[in-house]
């Protein structure tokens, strides 16, 4: 009896050390050109500057309260104005990555970037390191001007506080994998970016909320009115703030500033674990949505 | 509405009474207002009720804090490192809803209850404690009070010491009474000599005694309790060997996470209303041409949930911040170093500081240092603190205590700055510096992008 080997010869190690080879250089050449565009675009440098104005005004309230006041007992000093630039810059950072896989698609260009020797992996890492590439770059630009400000008020600017920056680009991954699972699975990019609106809204209004009605009084003072509505808000911020990069990165900040070292790694290790996950996910999002519009 | 009581009043006329006979139906209607009278009346006067309580002397930063914990408390808080009391108790307990809690009847009902104390972790047995007289007794220094946990033999013999104390007052406080009575007929007597014309001598006025230092709980007893931080259970087991009801409880020892030294800050222009900078973190920022006074206390940071439950164990899980710094005893025995890079090293002197009412109908004070006055040798200082003066803006200092016998000290350097005027118009300058940015590289590459590319060569 005749018998057929069909066996597909395994790839040899030379060719797999080939084809990582590819892919890396792959990553190299569109994250480059990713953070290329991303200079040459004006949101970048709005995005620094409305964090250097929102940071600008935090500190002249402190300034003047000193002045009518005479005494202010600043806590954590410019922990609120960083937290805000690096707030700022990860939602530049997230709608970009939003954008990143849904627009292309939309346009056409997904489909003949295929025809390179790009895959599915390879455009999302290169997406990946370039979204933290930019969140690096553009916090490099960003926190000299809040220490600029801190000199010409002369509030202390802690080194501790610029420490507490050094983990918030792992966050930055953490935004850009969401957004990059929202855009590989996305239908167009219009519908992404109201997808990624709904969350972000979501995502600042359970805090607020929870906060809002922590400040409303009792009803009367035998019934609590929002007792099961405002627990309910404090378990999905409890949630929020394992899952959320911008909660992890503000805990992670507020952490390292009060050497809460058990708190920092296990935010950190939850960044981590997230940013796999939310890479995963997009890898097959892309695989399963295709490149076609 | 009507209609609705009235088809109502019918329905349970059908069918409750109606079944009966007519002159049952009476008999009837009088037992059912008996039953429902009693069981209203009963709700009013039987609202308190027997239970089995544990009374706790908790140890906090600041000295003792006294609580109980009712049945619906299934878990007890204690600083861990500490010696705290559990005084298994019965007492009549009773709900009030005003604050949404239970209250003891103290007055009416305190039976301490036989038993042994077993503290146990994972399931095995820990400790026993044996049951000890103990109290608490405490003593005023300046602003501050101090309170000491006495147990057993010398609890008793500085109770002892405290009825003697508190005897001799009254005794003393009679006297002068009596003294006082005397006096006052004498310069009646006197004023009355003076209107006719002769020359008298006033008797010096007898003396108040001065008042007892100190301050008790009186005796009693309990378990002194004092482990490491961990989850423990406890109960009281009886005589016969049985668990008394109501005894199972969870007992949750927790630790401070952070000490370090903070300071009471005092502004010469609102000395009424001080600052605390606890936090090390935290920086002083201060105005030109003004004086603080710093008082340097101890101070923990504990989490906020279990310390707020230690103090009223029947909170309702509160909301909040999960940390909290809480302020501890003044630092007597220590100097302020004060280090910037302009200036040598300086030393600072806790020194005691007076504050003087402006004369007048303005509004005001000065605060002064403190002279000892030996006619009055009571008279303590208002303030007892390191004197920081902030000059003009662009200063920039840090503090720290340094204890006087060269011990090591936890952290207390902070950062004190005097800051300049508010100027919003440079403050918004940065912002423009990422826009011309911005406008040099996108101008550049536009210009770049329409040049033929031997020209940019």
């Amino acid at each position: 009896m005749l018998s057929v080997n069909f066996k597909i010869p395994a790839k040899t190690t030379r060719q797999v050390a080939d084809g990582l080879q590819q892919r890396k250089r792959t990553i190299q050449i569109l994250a480059f050109q990713e953070v290329t565009d991303a200079f040459r675009g004006w949101a970048l440098y709005l995005s620094a500057s409305i964090a250097a104005t929102i940071s600008a005004f935090y500190v002249f309230n402190a300034t003047s309260f000193v002045a009518n006041s005479g005494l202010l007992i600043l806590q954590r000093p410019f922990l609120i104005p960083l937290s805000i630039t690096a707030t700022v810059t990860l939602l530049y950072v997230i709608t970009r990555a939003t954008l990143a896989i849904a627009r292309p698609r939309e346009q056409g260009v997904l489909r003949v970037l295929f025809f390179a020797p790009v895959d599915s992996i390879g455009l999302l890492g290169a997406h990946l390191f370039s979204g933290t590439a930019i969140y690096t770059l553009l916090m490099v630009i960003s926190v000299p001007l809040v220490y600029f400000q801190s000199l010409i008020t002369n509030l202390p600017f802690p080194a501790v506080v610029l420490l507490s920056l050094i983990v918030s680009p792992l966050f930055a991954t953490l935004a850009v994998s969401i957004g990059l699972f929202i855009s590989s699975t996305a239908s167009s990019s219009r519908s992404a970016i109201l997808l990624i609106g709904t969350i972000l809204l979501f995502a600042l209004l359970i805090p607020t909320g929870y906060n809002a009605l922590l400040n409303v009084p009792q009803s009367s003072r035998f019934y609590d009115a929002t007792y099961v509505l405002r627990k309910l808000l404090r378990l999905a911020r409890v949630l929020l703030d394992w899952v959320s990069p911008f909660s992890l990165l503000i805990g992670t900040m507020d952490d390292c500033v009060r050497h809460g070292w058990a708190d920092f790694t296990q935010k950190v290790l939850a960044g981590l674990l997230g940013s796999f996950i939310w890479v995963g996910f997009a890898v097959i999002g892309l695989q399963r949505r295709g490149v076609l519009p | 509405m009507g209609w609705v009581c009235r088809n109502w009043l019918a329905t349970a006329w059908s069918f409750t009474l109606k079944p009966f006979a007519p002159k049952l139906r009476w008999f009837f209607l009088f037992g059912l207002i008996f039953l429902f009278g009693t069981n209203i009346a009963a709700a009013d006067t039987h609202r308190a009720q027997r239970a089995f309580v544990y009374g706790i002397n908790a140890a906090v930063e600041t000295g003792y804090t006294g609580a109980f914990a009712p049945p619906s408390v299934t878990t007890i808080y204690l600083l861990a490192g500490t010696t705290n009391i559990l005084s298994p108790r019965i007492t009549d307990i009773y709900f009030w809803p005003i604050t949404n809690e239970y209250k003891a009847s103290w007055e009416l009902t305190n039976e301490p209850v036989i038993g042994q104390l077993e503290i146990l972790r994972n399931d095995r047995l820990l400790q026993t404690p044996a049951s000890r007289p103990y109290t608490l007794q405490s003593r005023s220094r300046g602003t501050a009070t101090e309170t000491r946990l006495i147990i057993g033999d010398e609890a008793i013999a500085a109770h002892t010491k405290f009825i003697g104390l508190q005897n001799a007052y009254g005794e003393a406080a009679h006297a002068y009474y009596d003294a006082q009575q005397k006096w006052l007929a004498t310069v009646s007597d006197i004023n009355k000599q003076k209107l006719s014309g002769n020359a008298v001598i006033v008797p010096p006025q007898p003396r108040q005694p001065e008042p007892i230092p100190i301050y008790s709980n009186g005796l009693s007893s309990g378990f002194p309790v004092n482990l490491i931080a961990g989850t423990y259970r406890i109960q009281l087991r009886a005589p016969d060997g049985t668990i008394v009801n109501d005894s199972a409880r969870a007992l949750e020892v927790f630790e401070a996470r952070r000490t370090a030294i903070g300071y009471e800050v005092l502004p010469e222009t609102r000395w009424t209303t001080p600052d605390q900078v606890l936090d090390p973190g935290d920086a002083i920022v201060g105005s030109p041409n003004s004086q603080l006074y710093l008082i340097p206390h101890l101070v923990t940071e504990y989490p906020a949930l279990p310390y707020s439950l230690l103090q009223s164990p029947q909170q309702q899980s509160p909301d909040g911040a999960e940390w909290r710094w809480i302020l501890g005893a003044p630092l007597t025995d220590v100097e302020l170093l004060v280090t910037s890079e302009s200036s040598p090293i300086k030393r600072e002197q806790l020194n005691g500081y007076k504050v003087e009412q402006q004369s007048g109908a303005q509004l005001g004070y000065s605060i002064k240092p403190f002279v000892f006055d030996s006619e009055r040798p009571g008279l303590a200082p208002d303030i007892s603190g390191f004197s920081v003066s902030l000059k003009q803006p662009g200063d920039a200092f840090r503090i720290a205590v340094i204890a006087r016998d060269s011990t090591t000290s936890p952290e207390s350097t902070r950062l004190v700055r005097v800051s300049y005027p508010p100027r919003l118009f440079l403050l918004l300058i940065p912002t423009l510096v990422p826009i011309i940015l911005g406008v040099i590289v996108i101008h550049r590459r536009r210009t770049t992008a329409r040049l033929p590319r031997k020209l940019l060569i």
